[in-house]
């Protein structure tokens, strides 16, 4: 007889049920519910989609639909007949736009306000001039920058009802709202077709939606910015939200050996001479974080503060000494995975 | 009173061993493909065109995309990486190997993409910011 009694018999069978789960465990336990990814090249950037849902795969193309029209219907200003291309031919006089075109200058413009114009729509002819990401980047002449910083000013943009009006010869450049623009709008697909959670990222900025179904949280590495494309320094545990992320290390343009970077400051006309290498920020808004991103990096980390109350934003910020500063609303969701970084509890 | 009997005979051994060994054969496949290869998927203007299980890659070998500006892939096992391109920046060169889940470099100007597919590990963060 194989089991001598009963007793000997159910031990046997307890000790194999608890191998059995521990190997389950072992074998199962490390592993992530696989969402549906995506990667396409739009916006003259690289979008990627991660999206929890079983419709996922044409949630994914409803999404790059949406950005394509974005980029042709509203933002783009190369784009002939989009909004701000009309607007930039018509400067001087009303154009009718899309209602959400004129929701997002309006935006713009508070943005703007509020930080003395670091973050200044009108920065079209200069983005032009530099002209950095393409063929034709250039280091301008003194006298093509003050030509170029003579048109720049947001109080010259008018809105009226549905019209925009901006000065004559003043061009809109909506590049540092756009991405941001972008995942607000998947932000509202992503609702209309009920999605439990997603992670998209725009470029520069990125969509954390609904539930992580792997964890309590979203884990965003923020991206190492003097190391390669996937080093991160650290990992923040973030809910739903947006965020963004500026560093000096984007779009660089090399010319007799100076590096010179694609965030220009409206002020003086040149890269922004700033001590951070980057500045990420997290709100409820794609527009805005994207926005206060641009705006932080070149105000500086001091000066930024209580722009980032104002929208009730968080920040991280890294500076060129390898500090990394985190605002108070996020302290406790931020871990340092670099050694070389050293995390200080800022404002 | 103690009984003098062991607790487990000769046979009830043998049985756990063999449980043990049908809970590995179950398990197995498991351990194996939590190190599954992962998997370069090459896409040129929005369209897949190679799929490369960079793991089963034998001998390192490149790929000239025929793109203008130009792109060559190098693939060696386990990773891939833009070798060279003739566009003004380089960022799909500068982007360097890619090996892991999520990894990504594109070349905007050659409309070219090169994207890791396969399980992450959960030491992971689940995006990073750029």
């Amino acid at each position: 007889m194989l089991f001598n009694n009963k007793t000997n018999f159910t031990k046997i069978v307890f000790v194999s049920i608890c191998l059995s789960l521990v190997l389950l465990c072992l074998s199962g336990c490390n592993k992530k519910i696989a969402p549906h990814t995506s990667t396409t090249l739009a916006m003259g950037t690289v979008i990627s989609q991660s999206i929890y849902d079983s419709d996922a795969q044409k949630i994914a193309k409803e999404i790059d639909t949406e950005i394509k029209n974005l980029e042709n219907i509203n933002l783009s200003w190369r784009i002939k007949d989009s909004d701000i291309n009309r607007i930039n031919a018509n400067s001087g006089n009303f154009t009718k736009v899309d209602d959400r075109t004129i929701d997002w200058i309006k935006t713009s413009i508070d943005v703007s306000k509020n930080c003395n114009g670091v973050f200044d729509l009108t920065v079209g002819p200069l983005i032009q001039l530099w002209n950095i990401g393409s063929d034709d980047a250039k280091v301008p002449t003194s006298d093509e920058l003050s030509s170029a910083l003579k048109t720049i000013d947001y109080k010259n943009v008018i809105i009226s009802g549905n019209e925009v009006k901006c000065g004559k010869g003043q061009n809109l450049d909506l590049g540092a709202i756009g991405k941001g623009v972008a995942c607000d709008q998947i932000a509202n697909i992503l609702d209309n077709k009920n999605v439990k959670g997603a992670t998209i990222s725009v470029g520069g900025s990125i969509l954390l939606y609904g539930k992580n179904p792997n964890a309590a949280n979203w884990a965003l590495g923020i991206r190492n910015p003097i190391g390669k494309a996937d080093d991160y320094v650290a990992i923040l545990k973030l809910d739903e939200c947006f965020v963004s992320t500026s560093g000096d290390y984007e779009r660089v343009f090399e010319k007799d050996g100076i590096s010179y970077h694609h965030i220009l400051d409206p002020r003086t006309g040149y890269p922004a001479k700033s001590e951070l290498l980057s500045v990420t920020v997290i709100c409820n808004s794609g527009l805005l974080s994207d926005a206060l991103s641009t705006a932080c990096f070149i105000l500086g980390y001091e000066n930024s503060i209580s722009l980032l109350e104002k929208y009730d934003a968080q920040g991280v910020f890294i500076d060129k000494d390898l500090n990394v500063y985190v605002t108070k609303g996020i302290q406790n969701r931020i871990s340092i995975t670099e050694p070389n970084f050293k995390l200080v509890k800022g404002n | 009173m103690k009984s003098n009997k062991p607790f487990l005979k000769r046979a009830d051994i043998i049985l756990i061993v063999i449980v043990i060994f049908i809970c590995i054969v179950l398990f197995l496949p498991n351990f194996l493909n939590r190190n599954s290869s992962a998997v370069a998927v090459v896409y040129k203007n929005g369209k897949e065109v190679q799929r490369i299980s960079l793991d089963s890659v034998a001998k390192s070998y490149e790929i000239n995309l025929g793109t203008e500006p130009a792109n060559i892939l190098l693939v060696e096992k386990g990773r891939i990486c833009y070798k060279s391109a003739t566009c003004h920046d380089k960022l799909c060169v500068k982007q360097g190997w890619l090996s892991k889940s999520g990894d990504t470099a594109a070349c905007l100007p050659s409309k070219t993409l090169v994207v890791i597919e396969g399980q992450s590990s959960t030491d992971e963060p689940d995006i990073i910011s750029y």
